[in-house]
């Protein structure tokens, strides 16, 4: 080869919360097949900027690298993507690399994501079959309907919809995309479906359901194509036929 | 099933909604109908704007038809647009211009109405005045996008209802209501213009 290619980086960064946040520029020399984890990992070994500053390595998260759990979603080019299969070849150079804007910066690219597990825990997302005698097996799941569930179960909650959607921000309580679409795949299931009053009980308060804008940006940044709006809209049926059947039989 | 939680959120939302269209949606369409009779000429639209205002009762039914739903859905809607913060800038997606346009949209027909109500049912409403008064092109462009703006965000309700219904994205009726609104509003805006 005769010239060096490199892949260039733009980077904010930011030492803690209450810290300010800077830009840093690094230039990492090409490869073929990288992906930005590969390029952080890169500037990990070798913290210094394109101005050939020597920095701290940058701060990210990442677990599972093949994009199943959505450790490592950041803002890549403006947009919430998973850096591990964000590809090289694929994105717009200068490759920015920014935070999640709706959710509390730790350092650099790591975010605390734990909202979106308190409105998993808000919506009782999980199907209880403790009991204090053996409750026996329970309602077969027809083979058709589990295989469209299964669609619905690949939610990492990564965050990516939450970015996207213009109604989750400090000024709003809306609990996001993420978690209602988890209470249709709860309450689809034969024997979640016997406690489906108890998530679709807190779809009714402030932050639930009704604060979707319906602006639908969710289902497009939605990086494992789950059908979040049309969950949403098939949850605002349910909601509204449960509040309209509570109300009358008060 | 137990109940601690106030429901009431869920219940001012959906109400909020649906004074969208029961009753302002329907006035819309009503005031779109009528503004049609501005093309039998002046002296029909004036013999019209006379039947409604010499209608008896007409201030208890514009205050309670009108004038309550329109204030609640505005002041409510605000609300809304100030709990939003659009992203427009990095996810440049259709529906995401028609969620900022419609934000916008509804802001500026409650400026639109107050401004609209204040020149025409407290001052003097009839042919020659509109004529005069959109005969000046900020005032042409002024009610034009007032018109515009409205018939959006009330088409952006019917978008939004069949949501709340369970039908996701666009279905044949939002469509059909958009199409037949937006003929009434071309008409409305061509008859104006001349």
């Amino acid at each position: 080869m005769a010239e060096q290619k490199t892949i260039h980086f733009k980077i904010r960064r930011q030492d803690g919360p209450d810290k300010p946040s800077r830009w840093e520029e690094f230039d990492i020399p090409y490869r073929e097949k990288l992906n930005v984890i590969s390029c952080l990992m890169e500037i990990q070994k070798n913290p210094v900027t394109s101005a050939g500053q020597k920095t701290t390595p940058v701060v990210w998260e990442c677990n599972c690298l093949e994009e199943v759990c959505g450790a490592c979603t950041m803002n890549i080019n403006g947009q919430g993507k998973q850096a591990c299969s964000a590809l090289i070849d694929q994105l717009a150079q200068p490759i920015v690399l920014e935070p999640l804007t709706k959710f509390p910066l730790v350092r650099d690219l790591m975010v605390d994501r734990q909202i979106m597990f308190e409105n998993l825990k808000k919506v009782h997302a999980w199907i209880p079959i403790d009991g204090t005698y053996n409750l026996g097996s329970g309602p077969r799941m027809p083979e058709v309907k589990r295989q469209w569930a299964y669609e619905l179960s690949k939610c990492m909650t990564c965050g990516c919809c939450m970015e996207a959607c213009p109604q989750v921000n400090y000024r709003s309580k809306f609990i996001g995309p993420a978690a209602i679409s988890q209470v249709r795949l709860f309450n689809a299931h034969p024997t979640g479906e016997m406690n489906k009053h108890e998530r679709l009980e807190p779809l009714l308060d402030e932050g639930g359901i009704a604060d979707c804008g319906n602006s639908q940006n969710c289902v497009r940044a939605c990086p494992k194509d789950i059908p979040l709006t049309t969950n949403i809209a098939d949850l605002n049926r349910e909601t509204n036929k449960f509040a309209l059947d509570r109300w009358l039989r008060k | 099933m137990s109940t601690t939680q106030k429901p009431y959120h869920f219940l001012i939302r959906r109400v909020h909604s649906l004074l969208g269209l029961v009753p302002i949606g329907i006035f819309l369409m009503f005031h779109m109908v009528l503004n049609l009779t501005a093309l039998g000429g002046a002296e029909l639209y004036n013999r019209i704007i006379h039947t409604m205002q010499s209608f008896p009762g007409i201030f208890i039914i514009e205050l309670l038809i009108i004038f309550i739903p329109i204030a609640l859905h505005a002041v409510y809607g605000t609300w809304v647009v100030y709990t939003g913060q659009s992203n427009i800038l990095r996810y440049k997606y259709a529906r995401n211009w028609f969620y900022i346009i419609q934000r916008i949209s509804g802001l500026y027909t409650v400026l639109f109405v107050i401004i609209h109500v204040y020149l025409l049912r407290f001052g003097e409403a009839n042919f020659a005045a509109l004529q005069q008064f959109l005969s000046q092109p900020l005032g042409l462009f002024f009610y034009a996008l007032g018109v515009i703006f409205a018939v959006f965000s009330f088409h952006e309700w019917t978008m939004g209802f069949c949501h709340y219904l369970g039908f996701d994205d666009w279905t044949p009726f939002s469509e059909s209501m958009v199409v037949f609104i937006g003929c009434s509003v071309r008409r409305f805006i061509r008859d104006w213009a001349i």
